[in-house]
């Protein structure tokens, strides 16, 4: 029988539109971790664009990131399990919570 | 203009489903009907069905080759107080008015004569039968299949093709397997898909019976229940017997791999020594439908990533077993992020693919 020699790395085209809204956080806004913990979980304010937000990230992954933006309620709920551009920035750039982008393009 | 205009669809080829999903949805969403072309069996009526859950539409599903038109488009009965003719329109027509719906026209181009054509004239641009006006809220979609693909097509007006917003879909096998994990399609049936790809998904043939996304369903459920020795001639019923030939050498390759050995820890898959990708795919198939339907005791879980982190196991393998995992397995998967060892493979995974943007 003949073999299946093409392997690729399978990329969707909404992956694609998140980490691209997601590079552009990183490179316009600010994102600054409280000193503390708050109820068990990490917290990173997102500032500097048209509204500021807030990301909460369970440092031990026990329950999935959350953005207080409204795209995380509605659109990127539905596409993309609620990992909005800002969840996906704050992930990517601390490298301790990136594993838990996993969900995010599975 | 030509009064019996061929439908050609932009984009030869056509667009995967979930390239069409949202751009079929911001379409509806404007106002503008919709008609979709594509091969039978490739998930048309599917996705008029996940548009009208994700639009909070109620689906109207209408087949229109199976239509008398009256059924269409209603019927008139003399009023003999006033003197005029009333309509009385289907019962689908009442609901269209009433509240949001999402209008599926099946069979849009099958066979349909000159009196389907004027009643779909009337839904497609005047989203209206007779005094009938439809909800604001109630949006239409028209499906149908293409010429090449041995179907009986009747050709469309051109003034009703031009009402229209016209997309193109092809089978594709990602969004397939997607659908399959969570839609309890047997696990020898995706791993094939998975090893061969769009050609064993969907092949056009003169024969009765060829594969499809929506006949491999069908040789899914017969494989439930038929006896083993039967099961060959059952498949070919369902998928033509080439493929069902081609299957059957399959799974003989996919029987070697010992699921449970492999998440009791008991044996290892060897990927460097059996290094072909049909091999790599039955084995991720196997242990992923053997956890789908066992318990799994927190002692094997590191079993689990060890599997999977093997090596000659590439990152691709490694993304598709997680979502076979996660379709399959939520709760299984939820438990694997407790261990560091799982973590980062995540975290391996996730850098590769965002080191595109990272630059």
């Amino acid at each position: 029988m003949e073999e299946n020699k093409t392997i690729r790395f399978n990329i969707k085209a909404r992956d694609d539109r998140f980490f691209r809204a997601a590079e552009s956080v990183l490179k316009k806004y600010k994102i600054t971790r409280r000193p503390a913990l708050e109820e068990g979980f990490v917290v990173f304010d997102v500032t500097g664009g048209t509204s500021d937000y807030v990301v909460r990230i369970h440092p031990e992954w026990r329950e999935n990131p959350r953005c207080t933006c409204p795209d995380a309620e509605n659109r990127a709920k539905e596409n993309a399990r609620g990992y909005c551009k800002h969840i996906i920035a704050v992930l990517l750039k601390n490298t301790e919570f990136r594993c838990q982008l996993l969900e995010a393009f599975l | 203009m030509n009064e019996r205009n061929e439908i050609r669809p932009v984009g030869a080829s056509g667009s995967t489903y979930d390239q069409l999903f949202p751009v079929i949805r911001a379409t509806l969403e404007a106002g503008i009907s919709v008609l979709l072309l594509g091969p039978p069996g490739v998930g048309k009526s599917s996705m008029a069905a996940e548009l009208a859950r994700s639009m909070k539409k109620k689906l109207i599903d209408i087949r229109l080759a199976q239509k008398d038109p009256a059924e269409l488009g209603g019927v008139y009965f003399p009023d003999r107080e006033t003197r005029t003719l009333e309509l009385f329109p289907p019962s689908w027509v009442k609901r269209a008015c009433g509240e949001p719906c999402l209008v599926f026209l099946d069979e849009f181009n099958a066979a349909v004569t000159k009196l389907h054509q004027a009643a779909a004239y009337q839904i497609v641009l005047e989203k209206r039968i007779g005094d009938f006006e439809f909800h604001p809220g109630t949006v239409v979609l028209a499906a149908g299949n293409r010429e090449e693909d041995n179907a009986i097509v009747t050709p469309l007006s051109s003034a009703l093709c031009n009402r229209f917003a016209h997309f193109e879909m092809r089978p594709d096998t990602d969004a397939w397997l997607e659908w399959a994990a969570a839609n309890g399609i047997d696990e020898n049936i995706m791993a094939f898909v998975r090893t061969y790809g769009d050609e064993v998904l969907f092949t056009v043939s003169d024969e009765h019976s060829f594969p499809t996304p929506r006949s491999w369903a069908m040789a899914s459920r017969v494989l439930a229940h038929v006896d083993p020795e039967d099961a060959k001639r059952a498949l070919a019923a369902c998928i033509g017997v080439p493929m069902a030939d081609k299957f059957h050498k399959y799974m003989t390759l996919y029987r070697k791999v010992d699921a449970a050995g492999i998440i009791g820890g008991r044996t290892k898959a060897d990927f460097v020594r059996n290094s072909e990708p049909s091999f790599i795919y039955a084995a991720i198939f196997a242990v992923a439908a053997c956890l789908a339907r066992s318990a799994v005791p927190d002692a094997h879980l590191e079993n689990i990533v060890s599997f999977i982190t093997s090596p000659g196991v590439e990152p691709e393998y490694q993304i598709l077993f997680l979502r076979q995992l996660r379709n399959r397995a939520q709760e299984l998967f939820d438990r694997l992020k407790a261990l560091s060892s799982f973590r980062k493979l995540a975290g391996d995974l996730v850098s590769l693919r965002s080191s595109l943007y990272l630059s």
